[in-house]
């Protein structure tokens, strides 16, 4: 399983925090908020400095593009647990 | 000793904020309700208010630290229950929906600036674990 981590940072900052936490994964910097409009997740106004940001949330798509899982926290302070998601995914993935 | 108590109290209020900030970053306690952190601010204010309510003549100090403790456990309050909420949402793809079609979109970048097709990353591997996230702007 690969992981992708989007939001509305631009490049530099992505790269600050990838190196920051040592994350193997990769990043994508989405400012026009495109494709987080295509999953219904701008969060209006969600800046305290002003503009549009991401909701948060999890989704697990299979290769052939399927979403296997998704988990949409209504709390922003409230995410999934690693162990949570790798639980969620095996069951989903049929392991 | 009733100031020793009054700053005792007081200071329980931005320890039990701290420390629920520090819980979620450092090991993702997380909680919709911070029950704990809550009942030791609700503490805290009581005991100040108790004091406030009997010291006589008041003393300026106390009102500060009654109206302090007020101002930061109903930002506490807001922060956790109010603000960082979001009303339901009704999923744009359910469980078992092609996901892939929305993710044709151009001018993407990673974080070295390359032009990113999420829709073909998706090949890289069995299953793509997506993480939205708020950044830090």
């Amino acid at each position: 399983m690969q992981i992708v981590a989007v939001t509305v940072d631009p490049p530099d900052k992505l790269l600050k925090v990838k190196n920051k936490i040592d994350a193997e994964f990769n990043f994508i910097s989405d400012p026009d908020l495109k494709l987080m409009d295509q999953f219904g997740l701008r969060h209006e106004n969600g800046n305290p400095i002003g503009g549009d940001i991401a909701r948060p949330a999890t989704l697990l798509v299979s290769k052939e593009g399927t979403l296997l899982w998704s988990s949409y926290p209504e709390n922003y302070r409230i995410r999934p647990r690693p162990n949570d998601v790798l639980a969620a995914a095996k069951k989903a993935m049929g392991g | 000793m009733n100031t020793a108590r009054a700053l005792v109290a007081f200071s329980l209020i931005p320890i039990a904020m701290l420390a629920h900030a520090e819980l979620g970053r450092r090991v993702g306690w997380y909680h919709k309700v911070p029950i704990v952190e809550l009942v030791v601010m609700a503490a805290s204010v009581i005991v100040l208010a108790r004091m406030w309510m009997r010291t006589r003549p008041v003393k300026k100090g106390l009102i500060v630290l009654n109206v302090t403790a007020w101002i930061l456990s109903g930002f506490f309050v807001w922060w956790t229950q109010i603000y960082s909420s979001f009303a339901k949402m009704d999923p744009a793809v359910a469980v078992g929906g092609d996901a892939k079609d929305r993710m044709a979109i151009d001018g993407l970048v990673d974080q070295d600036g390359s032009a990113v097709d999420v829709g073909a990353t998706l090949a890289v591997s069995d299953a793509t674990l997506l993480v939205f996230y708020r950044g830090h702007w």
